[in-house]
């Protein structure tokens, strides 16, 4: 056995393992990528488009009541919920192209404590540089357009949302509202839970917020803005209500970082950020400790959501 | 720069075409420095200053030690080179610590101290090279080792970028032998046709590599979740939950370090160097003695015969000799990170030793029990001792004290309901089936030397054992990969 042997031997087991791995990735179906090239590929011919995107923290805002509200206001736009149970900022950067593609007057996204947890997530490395840094290569494979589906970027994501989907899957086809092509109708969310039960029942758990230098939910966030306000998109960011219950439990050491994310990207992307934590906090609305109830109780989010937007339109 | 990125393994690729194609051994010394100068430079910037200076430090303390007679000035010097390197340690990695311990002193004596945080950045591998350069003058000191006299290998031995970040914790006599016996090959003219590469250590070094990236990418990261929710807030939480959070920690730190030493091995080894080894199945220990002889075993036999062995070991009676465990259990404790719960689990493990050795002293016989060598008695020593290693983990992942409290108490005294963990585990259902797998896999690896099977196979069969791992690494790759845990100490 000779070096040249095992290093073809290597060779060939790096490229039978490459081979596996791109028959598994290209025949596994990623489900964020497809049901978004779905949608997406509608022609959606109203001129003047406003996206909300978010996690089910958005499930409660409902687009067309939204659209109602603008109209009465002289403001034609039609408005969609594009808001998708356990949105991440990850995820949503690889399919963020296809909403540029839809060159919506406005985006809105709604944000929470709990999307910049670590979750066993990345860290992003930093440190103080003081002599010249080195460029990762990784950015240098960010200019190439090799990869179609955006799974190769980071196959893990995709490959664990393939597996726990089929598990997960419910008639995906019940939508609570028009235009909320990625929520599904869930009858449970109507109810409402008594604020002394949630207290009592419920738990709330909360995992680490990494700080701004290293926290990498929040780089991808900020490479969305980029990218919006790049292509003359204009982003709005709101706080998602949160209840009593939780903004009692939440950390101090996790609030004051979360108010740190807040301010260093109102700060370094100047966008207009609005805050509605504790807007509804003590009224009995809420679903769960984050969730709104979702039924007519709660159409004030909605309409508070629409003079956002007029604000900015006459901004 | 992370093992586990694109980046390294370009470095990698680039590292090995580049020594291959250099002929000369020198040379191949030096540009293996420039190359783990890079390799840190590209991690820690500027803070690749503080290498260089305990680099020099050293080099020059340890020749003048060698060369002074007087024993006096042999201590001088040999204070000169610990202050130096304990104190660039302490300052970076423990001022903070400190400062937040002085003030909080005084806030309880109403002293009005406030001193300001320094807020420094950790370099990374400190706590690792220090400890190289330390045992290198306590070597020359006592006797035991005569210093480089060439700069750049002791450059070499102190940089090594395998090892540079988290260990293996070198000695230089294992190491400057190394590079000594291959340059007198080579001035010796004998004929070396490939000048470091060795067909045996190649193949076992890409397999050692491959295990490696395999426990870290798949296992630990993918394990790794189940840990964070479980301990970022563990109160409600029931006691099996708290076992399964422990459990869980307990494998992805494994799965994660040895990952990392089995890369820094291999990658060495593929280059022609040995690095010791640094795990030998540690959660198949029979005792809290037998763990640290199978756990990050380079920091156990360096706190043994650089601090237990000066303290006076076990020579000086059996209460000095639990003390001694305690001191140099803190001490290893603390070396891990400027924080409480560091300290608590290397007093837990201090305290293991301690009553171990106390049963083993008053109950001799124990020890000889014909039971303990039966299949069922190391079976139940094996547990008895992992339940012991796993609590201790909760203090090594729980910062907050209360939570960690809380979790002890619920590790300890048994709740018996499992609603809550039935629902955590359907959740998580991919990660515990993962957890699942690592532990099949570590009890083959057990029962038999797993790394030494795979390197004996036929070259074909070889290529086809390594698909797998490698076709799991490439799914569960990562583009921006979770940080070694040991990276942070």
């Amino acid at each position: 056995m000779n070096t040249k042997n095992i290093t073809l031997a290597v060779i060939c087991s790096l490229t039978l393992s490459t081979i596996v791995f791109l028959v598994i990735i290209w025949n596994l179906p990623d489900q964020l990528f497809l049901s978004n090239e779905q949608f997406f590929s509608q022609n959606l011919e109203d001129k003047n488009k406003i996206f909300i995107l978010g996690s089910s923290h958005v499930y409660a805002l409902n687009p067309i009541l939204i659209s109602n509200e603008l109209k009465k206001n002289g403001e034609d736009f039609t408005v969609y919920n594009l808001g998708s149970p356990g949105d991440d900022f990850e995820e949503r950067e690889r399919t963020i192209e296809m909403i540029i593609g839809k060159n919506p007057k406005m985006v809105l996204y709604g944000i929470e404590p709990r999307a910049f947890e670590t979750k066993g997530r990345n860290l992003v490395s930093n440190t103080n540089e003081i002599l010249p840094s080195i460029p990762n290569i990784l950015e240098l494979f960010d200019s190439v357009e090799f990869d179609k589906k955006g799974v190769l970027k980071n196959p893990k994501f995709a490959l664990i949302r393939t597996i726990s989907t089929p598990i997960d899957n419910k008639d995906k086809n019940e939508k609570p509202y028009e235009n909320t092509p990625f929520l599904t109708y869930d009858p449970n969310v109507s109810e409402i839970t008594d604020l002394e039960n949630l207290y009592k029942n419920e738990k709330e758990y909360f995992s680490t917020i990494q700080p701004v230098e290293i926290n990498s939910n929040l780089s991808y966030l900020k490479k969305i803005i980029d990218k919006l306000q790049n292509n003359d998109i204009k982003i709005i960011l709101f706080i998602t209500p949160h209840s009593k219950i939780f903004l009692d439990y939440f950390p101090e050491h996790e609030r004051n970082i979360f108010e740190n994310i807040i301010k260093n990207i109102s700060t370094t992307k100047n966008i207009g950020i609005h805050s509605e934590i504790d807007r509804y906090s003590d009224l009995n609305v809420w679903h769960d400790h984050t969730h709104l109830a979702v039924n007519n109780n709660t159409n004030f989010y909605s309409k508070y959501i629409s003079e956002i937007i007029l604000d900015e339109i006459k901004k | 720069m992370l093992f586990n990125t694109i980046d390294f393994v370009v470095f990698f690729i680039i590292l090995l075409t580049t020594v291959v194609a250099i002929k000369h051994r020198k040379f191949q010394h030096i540009f293996l420095l420039i190359a783990s100068y890079f390799f840190f430079y590209y991690t820690s910037n500027y803070l690749i200053i503080l290498l260089i200076a305990s680099t020099l430090l050293d080099f020059y303390v340890g020749k003048a030690i060698w060369g002074n007679k007087n024993i006096l000035n042999k201590k001088i010097l040999l204070i000169i080179s610990l202050v130096g390197n304990l104190g660039l340690l302490g300052f970076f990695k423990y001022a903070d610590f400190a400062i937040l311990q002085f003030n909080y002193l005084g806030e309880q004596f109403n002293l009005a101290s406030d001193i300001p945080f320094l807020n420094l950045a950790l370099p990374i591998g400190i706590s690792f090279y220090t400890f190289q350069t330390i045992s290198y003058t306590v070597d020359i000191y006592r006797g035991k080792l005569k210093p480089s006299e060439s700069l750049r290998e002791f450059a070499l031995f102190v940089a090594f970028f395998p090892q540079l970040v988290a260990g293996p914790i070198v000695r230089a006599s294992e190491f400057l032998p190394q590079l000594r016996e291959k340059l007198q090959k080579f001035e010796t003219n004998q004929k070396i046709k490939q000048i470091i590469f060795e067909n045996s250590n190649l193949k076992l070094g890409i397999t050692l590599m491959i295990i490696g990236f395999f426990k870290k990418m798949f296992f630990a990261d993918n394990i790794a979740p189940v840990a964070n929710e479980i301990f970022s807030n563990p109160y409600g939480l029931e006691s099996f939950t708290i076992i399964l959070g422990a459990i869980a920690f307990g494998l992805q730190i494994y799965g994660d370090f040895s990952g990392y030493t089995d890369i820094a091995i291999g990658a060495a080894l593929i280059l022609g160097f040995k690095l010791p080894i640094n795990f030998n199945k540690p959660y198949f220990a029979t005792s809290p003695s037998d763990f640290w002889r199978r756990w990050h075993i380079s920091l156990s036999s360096w706190l043994r015969d650089y601090l237990y062995i000066p303290l006076g070991g076990n020579k000086k009676g059996s209460k000095f000799t639990y003390a001694n465990l305690m001191i140099v259990m803190l001490l290893g404790g603390l070396w891990h990170g400027a924080s409480w719960n560091f300290i608590i689990w290397g007093a837990l493990h201090g305290s293991y030793l301690a009553v171990h050795k106390i049963l083993a002293n008053k109950f001799p016989s124990l020890g000889n029990n014909v039971f303990f060598k039966t299949k069922g008695g190391k079976i139940i020593s094996i547990f008895i001792t992992q339940y012991f290693v796993f609590l201790a983990w909760i203090a090594f992942r729980v910062q907050d004290l209360d939570a960690m409290v809380y979790s002890f108490t619920k590790y300890i005294i048994l709740d018996f309901q499992i609603a809550g963990t039935i629902e955590f585990i359907l959740v998580h259902k991919l990660a515990i089936a993962i957890m699942c797998l690592f532990i099949i896999f570590n009890f083959i690896s057990y029962r038999k030397n797993m790394k030494e099977t795979i390197v004996n196979l036929r070259l074909r069969y070889w290529i086809l054992v390594l698909v797998i791992p490698i076709s799991l690494i490439l799914l569960f790759f990562d583009a921006t990969p979770n940080d070694f845990i040991y990276f942070q100490f």
